[in-house]
């Protein structure tokens, strides 16, 4: 399995193979979708994972807009509430005011992250090959890694320190928990490496 | 915290008081246990924001482990909202409250 090394110059190296770089490239971009508009579209990242018969998504705000900007509610989908969770459970109205003030920022900050993340793999996209990274490209690709394993786990319902229950062969949760195994062995090895 | 990929913890001291809020510093930011984050992972957001070392970061990561949270900082409500965002940056489970 691909795994992050850190090389003599410094760099941050991590060699995928072509199906690899295609995986991740793909559940990176489904994550960007739904930073980026929330709340209505068919949820990209489990179809892809063939998660589907989901509940769909609420309505648009009043004001048309997909609650990306200045939103005061937490979002209705499992997983941006994950990556957006409320700063003050027990008072709605801290809450929401934090919210207001901070959630645009943050969908930014983790879509930019994300958008890294797939500059990086365009090269070796459905080709496989070297990626190499500077610190700072370690350290945003670490964070984006983080919010991909986020995502995977609440849609597969990842509970606690256990791993999948055994799972029929053509259970399409099999392939999910291998997506998320191998986000999990690629975090795990770029932290080591960061030190 | 999945803790098949936890590293053997060596003998670690408890960090130091430093956490117990001052009077004029009633408010703490609390990081919470979550199945997803990896325990090296959320070791090395303690020790890279808060500049904690690796001893008390990793002392504070089992306490969110084992205990379900820990306070990982305390100050001004404002201070304590500025932890919280970056904590969701980071992709951890933080919120603030009242030291109490």
């Amino acid at each position: 399995m691909a795994t992050f090394r850190r090389s003599r110059n410094g760099l941050f190296s991590l060699t995928l193979q072509p199906v690899e770089a295609d995986v991740l490239a793909s559940v990176t971009r489904e994550v960007l979708e739904l930073l980026d508009v929330p709340e209505r579209r068919v949820d990209p990242l489990a179809a892809e994972l063939g998660l589907g018969d989901l509940p769909a998504f609420g309505p648009l705000d009043e004001d048309g807009s997909t609650g990306s900007t200045g939103s005061t509610s937490p979002p209705q989908d499992e997983v941006l509430r994950r990556l957006l969770p409320d700063a003050y459970p027990e008072d709605p109205d801290a809450a929401a005011e934090f919210r207001r003030f901070t959630e645009h920022g943050l969908r930014e900050r983790k879509a930019a992250a994300a958008r890294t993340v797939l500059a990086s793999l365009a090269p070796v996209e459905g080709q496989g090959g070297r990626v190499q990274l500077d610190a700072d490209g370690a350290r945003t690709w670490l964070a984006a890694l983080n919010d991909v394993r986020l995502a995977l786990g609440t849609r597969l319902g990842v509970r606690d320190d256990d791993g999948p229950e055994l799972l029929d062969e053509d259970d399409p949760a099999r392939y999910a928990w291998a997506v998320y195994d191998f986000t999990t062995h690629l975090q795990e090895t770029l932290v080591r490496s960061l030190g | 915290m999945p803790s098949t990929v936890l590293t053997a913890p060596v003998e670690l001291e408890r960090p130091e008081a430093d956490l117990t809020a001052a009077p004029d510093t009633p408010w703490v930011t609390l990081v919470w246990n979550d199945p997803v984050n990896l325990m090296s992972y959320v070791s090395y957001v303690f020790r890279t924001h808060f500049g904690y070392s690796e001893a008390k970061a990793q002392a504070l990561m089992l306490d969110v482990h084992t205990k379900g949270r820990a306070a990982v900082s305390s100050g001004s409500r404002e201070q304590m909202e500025r932890d919280v965002e970056a904590m969701h940056g980071y992709g951890l489970w933080a919120t603030l409250q009242k030291d109490d």
